[in-house]
């Protein structure tokens, strides 16, 4: 994919973008790199390994991180249960088999000698068939695919999500770096699993936790900031179709004026500017006022501390006298 | 690509190298490589690709976006750029020394460090006509011998040296006076670069003791933001390691539905002890001009991590009933009003408290963290009374308000950070860096 296939790609699927996106996911890809996305939280990160997935015509697998997140978890898990069942199976048979042996022995009590032949051949078989098949239960058949494996082992270049990833644990974060420089697994029991095809692989990260430096050289890097006003303008007007157009333009300058007041400790994503639109078109504005702004600014402000300072700051009224009049 | 080329994107490596930005041959080679798919006629897209490659976090993407525009300029530009540079500072420290050669007791000029020498020459107009007029004075007092000059010296020294925090350039180097300053390009825009950071931030890189009234709502977000990281990694170390060994009791249980066959296994569930956190901060008189800090630490840390206890401390040590108040102001005027403000310090005396108290809960699930300056009364018993400490709860975290250039001059400081993690909290920057230690 060249640099104005993947522009285009990403156009169509209505993604609001900047060159610095399209050149860093354009060299990740190119590279052969994992791209690690940073930014605050709700700016969009996700969102770019969907966009890609739906531009590559893929599913997108996704692991989402969490505290005690392990590789039985995200790699593979040996599926226990049909082993069993594979062993009770192969027991009866084995029993079925033994007991025909014996009704044989019977019929031919005769020829001791040759039966000693018989039962020894039978018993060296039976140890070779019980290896194998011991074998047998440490095979692809009987392992579950967690969704790095099943990333690594398609047939076709696949789009892999590992979604806040400094929520893991940082033992996770190490087991990650095999996957993240060579593109392959290591199953003690199966040995090395390389990629087929080498995935796309996304990392996000809120920056709850530093990330190692180990984990960072492997990727190539980009860092999600806040949109400017215009950009937040274009966001709403691709994803909300038919919002008024003055609406558009002051819930995005009122958003950029909440994520720059100081005092405001959660700052607001555009998930929640696109919730606020919705909510103030489903209230039928066509732009914003002081009375409807209070009556829905739960959807931008989440904790009752913040929305306490906003509004001894002032509040959506001195916001409209400020900007909008 | 040509060797031109190569030659100039190593050297632009080198001077991230000196920015404090870690570029590794692989990185490299990932950033040579990535403009080979992208071409080098676009600057957007060859400043967006190296990027990519090489600033690997927030702050490296700041240091590579000012280092780029300085580095990669015309040839000529970039060549009077360095020269302007490299002259501007033989003069700067000309004046310096210029400056200070007025400081004389009796004819004779003071012997004083270079850094001191920058300190005088950057202090205020009467700041400078109060130690020349206590030169003035001793120089020609009655019975005043030229002996005496070591005497004066140091009284300059000390006044220069209080003086010191106040016009300290936040630097991340030990020593960042012009004296010390590179002289090869790399270093020059390298120090540049770091510069035009700091301006554009001046409110992180301020010293705690500074900061006004205006600067305290981004202090309490950088707080509230540590306290709410604290919260958060004391809940994944809760969650850290899944599953332990397996419980037969339960998987015995559950296989009755499998006639016996042991087909699903249960595991025993880790519970990690509830970790706490003890915070103890001093608010001694050495402590006041950090105390607008202080206050919102103890504060914003209770909002965030509600289970905190909380004691405030100088000779004597007092626990702060949080949970009473409900607003920061009632706590902060509580911590004023208490017994324990703005008295001497003795850290010795208010570990040697907890270790005793009945209703401290001091075990190996706690996170104690120290918000002092470290100068106290009776080093032996503070270090004694620490290493006692240490062994008995899970970690100490000692935030210094002092900048760590500085920790030297303070007695048995050295003797403390064996038993802790002492982190430098002198500016709001360092503050936040130390936050990511939690």
């Amino acid at each position: 994919m060249d640099l104005s296939t993947l522009r285009k790609a990403l156009e169509g699927e209505r993604y609001v973008f900047d060159d610095n996106l399209l050149t860093t996911l354009y060299i990740a890809i190119k590279l052969g790199k994992p791209l690690l996305i940073e930014g605050a939280a709700g700016v969009g990160k996700t969102e770019v390994a969907k966009v890609l997935a739906a531009a590559y015509g893929v599913e997108l697998t996704r692991l989402q991180c969490y505290g005690g997140l392990d590789e039985a978890k995200a790699l593979y898990e040996w599926n226990y249960q049909k082993q069993l069942l594979s062993i009770q199976l192969n027991l009866k048979q084995s029993s079925g088999k033994t007991g025909g042996a014996e009704t044989d022995g019977k019929t031919s009590q005769g020829n001791a000698a040759d039966q000693a032949v018989v039962s020894g051949d039978a018993n060296g078989r039976e140890a070779e068939c019980g290896d194998k098949r011991l074998e047998g239960l440490f095979s692809r058949d009987f392992l579950l695919e967690r969704p790095l494996l099943k990333a690594i082992s398609s047939d076709r270049e696949e789009v892999l999500l590992i979604d806040e990833i400094d929520k893991a644990d940082e033992e996770f974060e190490a087991f990650l770096l095999e996957l993240l420089s060579d593109f392959q697994v290591s199953i003690p029991e199966l040995g090395t699993v390389k990629a087929k095809m080498r995935p796309v692989i996304v990392l996000t990260s809120n920056n709850t936790r530093q990330l190692s430096d180990a984990l960072r050289r492997r990727c190539a890097y980009l860092f999600i900031e806040y949109p400017t006003i215009e950009k937040e303008y274009a966001i709403i007007n691709a994803k909300i179709p038919g919002v008024p157009a003055k609406l558009a333009a002051d819930v995005a300058a009122a958003a950029a004026y909440l994520r720059n007041n100081e005092k405001i400790f959660k700052k607001p994503s555009i998930a929640e500017t696109l919730d606020w639109a919705s909510a103030l078109m489903a209230l039928d504005q066509k732009r914003l006022d002081e009375e409807s702004a209070a009556k829905t600014v739960g959807f931008m402000l989440k904790n009752q501390e913040d929305i306490l300072e906003f509004s001894e700051d002032g509040g959506f009224g001195r916001f409209i006298a400020e900007q909008l009049t | 690509m040509d060797d031109l080329l190569l030659n100039n994107l190593l050297r632009f490596f080198e001077v991230l190298r000196t920015a404090g930005v870690r570029v590794s041959l692989s990185e490299a080679i990932d950033a040579i490589e990535a403009l080979v798919f992208v071409g080098v006629l676009d600057r957007t897209t060859v400043k967006a690709a190296l990027a990519a490659c090489v600033a690997k976090s927030e702050n490296e993407r700041k240091i590579f976006s000012e280092c780029f525009e300085r580095f990669f300029i015309n040839p000529l530009e970039k060549n009077n750029y360095i020269t302007h540079k490299t002259q501007a500072r033989e003069q700067r420290k000309l004046e310096i020394i210029e400056r200070a050669s007025e400081l004389q007791y009796q004819g004779q000029e003071l012997d004083l460090s270079n850094e001191l020498k920058e300190v005088y020459s950057e202090i205020t107009v009467s700041e400078r006509q109060s130690i020349l007029d206590f030169l003035e004075r001793s120089s020609t007092g009655k019975n005043m011998k030229s002996h005496f000059k070591p005497i004066t010296e140091n009284v300059v020294k000390g006044k220069l040296n209080n003086l010191k925090n106040k016009y300290r350039k936040p630097c991340d180097h030990h020593q960042c006076s012009i004296f010390y300053s590179p002289v090869s390009e790399a270093g020059i825009i390298a120090e540049d670069a770091e510069e035009a950071i700091r301006e554009e931030n001046s409110l992180i890189y301020k010293n705690l003791s500074t900061i006004e009234d205006k600067d305290m709502p981004a202090v309490i977000q950088l707080i509230r933001a540590m306290a709410e990281r604290l919260r958060k990694s004391t809940r994944s170390r809760l969650r850290t390691s899944g599953r332990a060994g397996l419980d037969f009791k339960r998987t015995i249980s559950s296989s009755i539905a499998s006639g016996g066959t042991l087909f699903r296994l249960k595991y025993k569930r880790k519970h990690g002890p509830k970790q706490r956190i003890l915070t103890l901060c001093d608010v001694s008189a050495s402590m006041y001009r950090f105390s607008g800090f202080v206050l919102k630490f103890i504060s914003c840390l209770h909002a965030e991590v509600s289970s905190a206890d909380n004691y405030v401390f100088s000779t004597g040590i007092e626990k702060l009933n949080i949970r009473s108040f409900t607003t920061s102001t009632d706590i902060e005027q509580e911590i004023t009003k208490s017994k324990v403000w703005k008295k001497g310090t003795d850290i010795g005396q208010a570990i040697h408290h907890i270790l005793t108290d009945r209703f401290a809960i001091v075990n190996s699930s706690t996170i104690v963290i120290i918000v002092s300056d470290a100068k106290t009364l009776n080093v032996s018993k503070a270090s004694e009374g620490l290493k006692q400490l240490s062994a008995k709860v899970k970690q100490i975290y000692w935030l210094n308000p002092i900048h760590e250039s500085d920790w030297s001059e303070i007695a048995g400081l050295d003797g403390f950070k064996q038993h802790c993690i002492m982190l430098d909290c002198s500016n709001l920057d360092k503050l936040s860096r130390a936050c990511e230690r939690f």
